[in-house]
C-alpha cells in the first residue's frame, strides 16, 4: 500500500508541474524506450504501425479501460448518460490533468449535471496502468485506433513487465 | 453439516462456477433403485451421483464439442478420482497471463447457465437447454480493492469452428450420460423448459419462440413468435378445470446483454456481443406473459 500511496504523490507533483490549461500536445511519437513512445515533450503516446499492429501500451489499456473504465464512461471511450465520453476529453486534457483526475476524482455537478467521478488512486488495476490507460485513450481521440480490440499488437518487454509486478506487487 | 462434497472444476481457469441447478430424481441403475442427484454443469459435463451418498455415477460431456477436458477420471482407486483431466492447451493458467488461449469450448457462459433443465418421471430423460459455444479467454494481472468491481480477463464468444447454431435443446440419458435427442437453434437456449405427463415438451427461444416438442422424439409439435426473445421459464397451471401453458418474454441476460443494454462492442458483455450480433435482426426489447390453453 505504501507504493501505492507515493506514487499518488508522485502523480499530484507531476500534475501540479504541468499547467492545467495545458493542451495535449502532439501526439506523434518521438523516440521509444523498451516499448514505451513518447512524444517530444516526454509525454507517454501511442504507436500504430502500417499494418495495424498496435503498441504494448495501446492494446494493455484497451484491456485496463474496458475492466475498470467502460462501466460509466462506455465502451470504447464513447461515453455514457452518465460519464464524459473520453474519446473527445482527451481531444483536450493534457496528460497531466488526466493523472490528477484518476488520482483524485472529480465531480461535475451542475442544475444540468450531476457526474461524480471516485478516486482511483487506490486501486492498483487502474494506478499501476495509468498509462496504459491514457496512450489507448489518447489512440482513441486521435482516431489512430477504432473500435473493439486491436487486432495485432507489440510483444510486452520485459522492462513492462518487471514495472508492473514492481507496482503490482506481485512476486 | 454437510454430509459430502463433490467440486466439478477444481482450480477453475474458464470462469465455469458450478451454480447451476441439481435435479432429484429416483431411478434404476443396473437394477438396483437409487436415489440420484443429475446436475448440468457450466463446464459442459453432466453429472449423475447417488445423492444419498455422494457416491460419483457418470460424468459426460453433454455437447460433443467439449474440449478443456479429456474426461472425468472414474477409477475410484486412482489419486485423481472424480477429477477432470484438463488439456494444457485450454489451460489459461498454464498458457499464462497476456496469452489468448483460442477456441475453448464451452464459452465462460458454460454449456448451460442458470436457465433450467427439466425431468420426465415418464420417458426417466432429461430436457436440457444449452448453449453451443466457444471462446477466447486471455487472462491478465488484477489485484482486489474492495468497493470496486475488477475483471482479470478479456473475451471473444462464438459458435464451434465449422458450425452456426449457438445452441442445441437436448434430451439426456442421466443413467448412462448420452445425449438421445438433440435440436439445433441457431442462439444458445436460454429458457427453462418444461416437462409435462402429457408428453410434451416446452422451451422458448432467444429469437423469441415458444416451442413444443415430443419428448420421446424431440420432434417439433408447435411453435408460437411472442413479442420478445425468451430468457423466462416456461410453466403450467390448471384453472377452473382448464389447462394452460404460460411464458414470459423479454430479452436480456448474458447471452442478451448486447440487445438490452446497446452494446455493439464484440468484445463487451464479457465477449457475448459478438457471437450474439445478429439477434437485433429477430426479436425487439420488451416484456410480455404470454399464456396458451389447451383444447377442451
Amino acid at each position: 500500500m505504501r507504493t501505492v500511496r507515493l506514487m499518488v504523490a508522485a502523480i499530484i507533483l507531476v500534475a501540479s508541474g504541468h499547467a492545467f490549461a495545458d493542451e495535449p500536445g502532439d501526439p506523434t511519437a518521438a523516440k521509444s524506450e523498451n516499448g514505451k513512445y513518447l512524444d517530444k515533450e516526454g509525454n507517454p503516446t501511442f504507436h500504430v504501425a502500417a499494418d495495424g499492429t498496435v503498441d504494448w501500451y495501446t492494446y494493455s489499456g484497451y484491456r485496463r479501460y474496458h475492466s475498470e473504465c467502460h462501466v460509466c464512461h462506455g465502451p470504447d471511450g464513447m461515453g455514457s448518460s452518465y460519464a464524459p465520453a473520453l474519446k473527445d476529453s482527451l481531444k483536450h486534457m493534457s496528460y497531466g490533468e488526466f493523472l490528477a483526475i484518476v488520482a483524485t476524482g472529480r465531480e461535475n455537478v451542475s442544475t444540468a449535471q450531476e457526474n461524480v467521478m471516485p478516486s482511483f488512486g487506490n486501486n492498483k488495476n487502474v494506478v499501476c496502468y495509468l498509462d496504459d490507460i491514457y496512450v489507448y485513450l489518447r489512440a482513441r481521440a486521435n482516431d489512430a485506433v477504432g473500435r473493439a480490440r486491436p487486432a495485432k499488437h507489440d510483444d510486452k518487454s520485459p522492462e513492462i513487465q518487471k514495472a508492473e509486478d514492481s507496482c503490482m506487487g506481485n512476486k | 453439516m454437510a454430509k459430502w462434497v463433490y467440486q466439478m472444476t477444481p482450480h477453475d481457469e474458464w470462469d465455469y462456477d458450478g451454480v447451476n441447478e441439481m435435479i432429484l430424481s429416483d431411478q434404476q441403475i443396473s437394477g438396483t433403485a437409487r436415489k440420484l442427484l443429475t446436475h448440468f454443469d457450466r463446464n459442459g459435463l453432466g453429472y449423475t451421483l447417488d445423492r444419498a451418498t455422494g457416491e460419483l455415477l457418470v460424468a459426460e460431456k453433454y455437447d460433443p464439442k467439449v474440449n478443456w477436458t479429456s474426461g472425468v477420471d472414474m477409477n475410484k482407486s486412482s489419486p485423481t478420482y472424480g477429477r477432470p483431466k484438463v488439456l494444457d492447451q485450454y489451460s489459461t493458467d498454464k498458457q499464462g497471463e497476456d496469452h489468448n488461449v483460442k477456441g475453448i469450448c464451452p464459452a465462460a457462459l458454460g454449456s448451460k447457465d442458470e436457465q433450467p433443465a427439466a425431468y420426465s418421471p415418464d420417458t426417466q430423460l432429461f430436457y436440457v437447454p444449452t448453449n453451443h459455444v466457444c471462446m477466447d479467454y486471455e487472462p491478465f494481472k488484477v489485484s482486489y480493492t474492495a468497493g470496486q468491481p475488477y475483471v482479470g480477463a478479456t473475451l471473444s464468444m462464438y459458435p464451434p469452428p465449422g458450425e452456426s447454431n449457438m445452441g442445441n435443446f437436448i434430451a439426456w440419458d442421466g443413467k448412462t450420460g448420452k445425449i438421445v435427442w438433440s435440436n439445433k437453434e441457431e442462439f444458445s437456449v436460454w429458457s427453462g423448459a418444461l416437462a409435462t405427463a402429457g408428453g410434451v415438451v416446452f422451451y422458448g427461444t432467444l429469437e423469441g419462440y415458444l416451442k413444443a416438442v415430443d419428448a420421446k422424439t424431440g420432434k417439433e409439435l408447435y411453435k408460437f413468435k411472442t413479442p420478445s426473445g425468451i430468457i423466462g421459464n416456461v410453466t403450467t397451471y390448471e384453472q377452473g378445470g382448464r389447462q394452460y401453458v404460460a411464458v414470459l418474454s423479454g430479452v436480456g441476460g448474458w447471452a442478451g446483454i448486447g440487445l438490452a443494454a446497446g452494446l455493439t462492442d464484440p468484445t463487451a458483455g464479457l465477449g457475448a456481443v459478438g457471437g450474439y450480433a445478429a439477434l437485433s435482426n429477430y426479436t425487439a426489447l420488451g416484456g410480455t406473459l404470454t399464456v396458451f390453453a389447451l383444447p377442451q
